[in-house]
């Protein structure tokens, strides 16, 4: 092992990679903004595999996965635009914060978050290479169903307050989820016969109809920028407030430590990693964290913390079950595992034998993209914090110009942006009316891992899966976390009640 | 007037007529699948419909609502209604004309001139600095979209009419 | 208020005059000289799937050496068009400039609803023009139990129950074997919705499922080598083609029986699982769209199958891990003719076996 680390440090850190880091860097920085946007780079990366020595290409698309992950929260903090798989639960403090001009704060909060889970995912990564195989062959397709499950009840937990509406929209993303290919029978299903829903509902442009759109056309129904308080401080006292957000994350530790935890865990789960752990991250630390009941989602930095650390520690925890099984966790992972194979590196055992100086290298990708994207990101963080004073009328048709692009990429056709215009109305009536829109891109993200688990699990266990002491524990968890949550909330129903009931 | 007509509860009619017609749908294709493939969608139906008719009665029966909700609260209403309504239909039209235009000339014409004209005559930049950002846009799409990641895009009708017209060349 | 709207009009004129005339296409050139005619742009290979699978690799793996074997050399591009279960990708192949410039690839899975009398827009078995597929090559697909559940056949069905064999979807060709036991009504029961291979292994190995289809040397060594040296695996039947002894000795038996042998299933029912064989494994066909022009295709045929044979492609697809073996249009052509000499009965069955839902 420490042979091999060393043999990885030496091969990673020689011209060859450190050039193609510094190639990737700036197109990292800005594909991770883009909704939509960080696929496409990589399938550029997958053209040159085969051809180049896969320590070049391996370290291209891993580097590019991790540094575009770290600005994946600007557009969530900045203008309440989620990423189509994570940093979606930023959004809901992220957002507020920037309303209030303290854009900055949320953005030096969430890159120290992310460098220290990002650095937590790679040492956990490392540290469970060895038993990667006897930990994960713990856990069985029941587990990985109850875990989706956990994310999805997640979101209807943390839209507290508008518990109906959010179980009504989770279901309703379930229902849209249901488009399209089945592959337990191999049907397609409720496809209104049209063609393009073959394949199901794409991910991006339901963010940019839900999203981006509304976002957009509150921007310029409001007329004023996104920040609507302390416009001139902001500008003045960027770099100040960035180090605040330094401090605020490092002051809260703890539930640092324990979101970044609770990513890389959830990480290794095959398929449910990325999708979920920041939600499970957010609404953890909704319901341990002193008074966030009533903070949360009004522009509690401890929210944009918990997300963004787990967000992040996710990066180590999934390449696990991609090298160690040949199980990709996202379509980043995909990609990685064809260039994988393309280059001859079969994914496997073999990763932690004749390969293991790659893997190893992994982690140390994964740790080095954190460690040089995040100063570079607090360097620029003062300047990106000046989009929330963009004059709405500039900044709504550049956004709305880059995310229909974005979109558009999803199959390629004008069906797409029908799609997004459709969502868009959807979108617009949900803002409106105070439906909560994250269930439905949770859920629709969700539902595939949802029902696929579930269907081989009552297959194959049937009744005696809830005679697996993993099931059952994590069943407990669930049982608590529900338990503790409703105790939580009817008290800060009440509180709220007597303070109405206080007032003349 | 009762007050579940005002436009305040009608709208959210709408929206659950449309969760519920979906819901139906899906109900009722759904009795021709096969068990594997009714399961989800079943599951799905179960936990929403009891939602949806708590909803509907809520709103029917005008009763209580808690308070306390911490997502998507509404868009930033100021005190001025009438632009405000001035502004959202214009921003839709421009939304709508948008991708009219991209079905119709397709991107690489539409979205720089849009943009251009919408942030010369509302965002009041100058002809200098709107120029730019349309030209921006048309660098990203020739050189990202087209060079690097070899989008392929759509036939646009007007652009293939215009060609009809010009002679075949060798 | 008069200004603004004169500016907006010229502004639009003169803006898209000017990029339409940038944007006019270059036209294809009159195939007589085979050289300039495939230099005169890059050819496209429309891949009907999203970056990463195995029709993508195939897709990159045959971008990268096709051009040294079609006159004039041109250059590459593979375009991933996915939508549809690949039928959008496999439409826009079909519906471009029939000039050899943009070839496309067909999934097997449209060549069965064809078949079935389901009919695919914008393709037709007839008209399409075969280029032949790369991975057209029979291999050894073994079936084998966990031990500690039963060791034989026989020991299967006094089981009183199906054992459990997980699978991706119904039609793909490694549950073949299995599936095609089912539907006879032996005592197998498929589990779909399974990843893929690596996700079917995995679930087997923690006991998920009883038994796999993913039992040959091509896997097991490569992804569980423990399953070996544990003895986990007790080989039942194969098909396809016969495995090698030294891998039989490896899973502990010393020959094993075909398929038929073991489930004994009717004439009829034989002569369907020996078609659906054939059609299931000619995956990956490259195809050209109709009326593209007879030397044109006739140079593209003859590149394709030189291509296969190259060895700087057949070492790329070995580093991929990729099965090769060339399947000509010919072979093509001879496996669709089979179909219709079935009973209704086998088509019935057939149908069952390779068709979806």
């Amino acid at each position: 092992m420490l042979e091999a680390s060393i043999s990885a440090a030496e091969r990673l850190f020689s011209p060859g990679p450190l050039l193609v880091m510094l190639i990737m860097l700036p197109i990292s920085l800005i594909s991770g903004m883009m909704p939509g946007g960080n696929l496409p780079i990589a399938v550029i990366v997958l053209g040159f595999a085969g051809y180049l020595d896969p320590w070049i290409t391996v370290t291209a698309v891993v580097f590019f996965l991790a540094a575009s992950d770290i600005t994946e929260p600007v557009p969530s903090i900045l203008m309440g635009i989620p990423g189509a798989r994570s940093a979606q639960a930023t959004i809901l403090d992220g957002y507020p914060m920037a309303q209030k001009g303290l854009a900055g704060v949320a953005l030096g909060a969430s890159y120290m978050c992310t460098l220290v889970g990002g650095v937590i995912g790679a040492i956990a990564l490392l540290l469970a290479l060895p038993i990667s195989r006897q930990l994960l062959k713990m856990f069985s397709s029941a587990e990985f169903f109850l875990l989706s499950l956990l994310g999805l009840l997640c979101v209807a937990i943390v839209s507290a307050g508008a518990f109906v509406k959010g179980v009504l929209t989770a279901a309703f993303g379930l229902a849209i989820a249901m488009i399209g290919f089945s592959p337990i029978t191999g049907l397609v299903r409720a496809d209104m016969g049209i063609e393009y829903l073959w394949d199901g509902v794409p991910l991006v442009p339901i963010v940019v109809g839900l999203f981006a759109l509304p976002e957009a056309i509150d921007l310029v129904v409001a007329d004023t920028p996104i920040a609507q308080q302390r416009l001139d401080t902001m500008l003045k006292e960027a770099n100040r407030d960035v180090y605040r957000g330094m401090r605020e994350a490092l002051r809260h530790k703890w539930l640092l430590i324990r979101s970044s935890l609770i990513g890389t865990f959830v990480g290794m789960m095959p398929g449910v990693g990325s999708s979920a752990a920041h939600w499970i991250a957010y609404a953890q630390a909704r319901h341990t964290e002193k008074g966030a009941l009533e903070t949360f989602g009004k522009g509690d930095v401890r929210g944009v913390i918990a997300a963004d650390s787990a967000n992040n520690s996710v990066d180590g925890g999934v390449l696990i079950p991609t090298v160690v099984f040949g199980i990709p966790g996202s379509g980043g992972m995909a990609i990685l595992l064809a260039i994988l194979v393309l280059s001859g590196v079969q994914p496997g055992p073999a990763m932690l034998t004749r390969h293991l100086d790659l893997t190893i290298s992994l982690v140390y990708i994964v740790a080095f993209a954190n460690i040089i994207v995040v100063p570079i990101m607090l360097f620029a963080a003062p300047m990106i914090t000046r989009i929330a004073a963009v004059p709405p009328n500039v900044l709504a048709p550049v956004v709305i110009g880059i995310v229909t692009l974005a979109a558009y990429q999803a199959t390629y056709s004008m069906e797409d942006l029908l799609l997004v215009l459709g969502f868009a109305v959807l979108g617009i009536f949900m803002k409106r009316y105070g439906w909560p829109r994250p269930p439905i891109l949770i859920a629709v993200v969700l539902a595939e891992i949802v029902e696929k688990f579930l269907w081989i699990s009552v297959n194959t266990y049937g009744f005696s899966m809830f005679a697996r002491p993993q099931f059952l524990a994590i069943i407990a968890i669930m049982a608590l976390v529900m338990i503790v949550s409703l105790r939580l909330q009817s008290g800060a129903q009440k509180a709220l009640y007597e303070a109405a009931s206080a007032k003349p | 007037m009762r007050r579940w007509l005002s436009l305040e509860i009608a709208g959210e009619f709408v929206l659950l007529a449309l969760v519920g017609g979906f819901f139906v749908y899906l109900f009722i294709e759904s009795l021709y699948w096969p068990l594997g493939s009714a399961l989800m969608p079943w599951i799905a139906l179960a936990i929403g419909a009891p939602f949806w008719l708590w909803r509907v009665a809520v709103l029917f029966f005008q009763w209580k609502q808690s308070s306390g909700q911490i997502m998507d609260i509404g868009f930033r209403i100021g005190d001025d209604p009438e632009g405000q309504r001035g502004r959202f239909i214009r921003i839709c039209c421009y939304i709508a004309g948008l991708y009219f235009a991209i079905w119709l000339v397709g991107f690489h014409i539409a979205l720089p001139a849009g943009l251009l004209l919408y942030v010369r005559f509302y965002g009041k930049i100058s002809w200098v600095g709107s120029i730019v950002l349309a030209l921006f846009f048309v660098a990203l799409i020739v050189g990202v979209y087209d060079r690097l990641l070899n989008s392929s895009w759509h036939e646009p009708p007007l652009l293939q009419w215009i060609y009809s017209f010009l002679p075949e060349s060798q | 208020m008069k200004k603004r709207a004169y500016y907006l009009l010229l502004t639009a004129i003169v803006g898209s005059a000017f990029v339409a005339a940038s944007a006019l296409p270059t036209l294809a050139q009159a195939p007589k000289d085979l050289a300039k005619h495939f230099n005169s742009k890059p050819v496209t290979v429309i891949v009907g799937s999203s970056p990463g699978g195995g029709y993508d690799t195939f897709a990159r793996i045959v971008a990268r050496f096709a051009g040294k074997h079609l006159p004039g050399n041109p250059k590459f591009i593979v375009q991933n068009i996915p939508g549809g279960g690949q039928l959008r990708g496999l439409r826009a192949a079909m519906r471009s400039r029939p000039d050899g410039l943009t070839i496309g690839l067909l999934h097997p899975r449209f060549v069965q609803r064809e078949l079935a009398g389901i009919d695919v827009p914008d393709f037709d078995l007839k008209t399409v023009r075969v280029l032949g597929s790369p991975s057209a090559t029979p291999v050894p697909r073994i079936w084998c139990v966990r031990r500690s559940v039963a060791t034989t056949w026989e020991d299967i069905k006094k089981l009183g129950r199906p054992v459990t064999n997980g699978g991706n979807a119904p039609g793909a060709s490694f549950g073949l074997g299995p599936a095609f036991v089912e539907a006879v009504g032996g005592p197998i029961k498929m589990v779909y919705g399974y990843g893929g291979t690596s996700e079917i292994m995995a679930g087997f190995d923690r006991g998920e499922t009883e038994a796999t289809d993913r039992c040959s040397d091509e896997h097991v060594p490569r992804l569980f080598p423990g399953w070996i040296k544990d003895k986990v695996l007790a080989p039942i039947f194969w098909w396809e083609k016969e495995p090698s002894k030294d891998w039989l000795g490896q899973l502990g038996v010393s020959n094993l029986q075909h398929i038929h042998d073991v489930v004994k299933p009717t004439e009829d029912q034989k002569n369907v699982f020996d078609i659906a064989n054939r059609l299931v494994y000619f995956t990956r066909i490259f195809v050209t769209p109709p009326g593209v022009p007879d030397n044109v295709y006739e140079a593209w045929r003859k590149a394709f199958e030189q291509t296969t044979r190259d060895p700087g492609f057949l070492k790329a697809a070995e580093t991929a891990g990729l099965e090769v073996g060339l399947g000509t249009a010919e072979d093509f052509r001879k496996s669709i003719e089979a179909f219709d000499k079935l009973t209704p009965a086998g088509r019935k069955l057939l149908k069952d076996l390779i068709t979806e839902g």
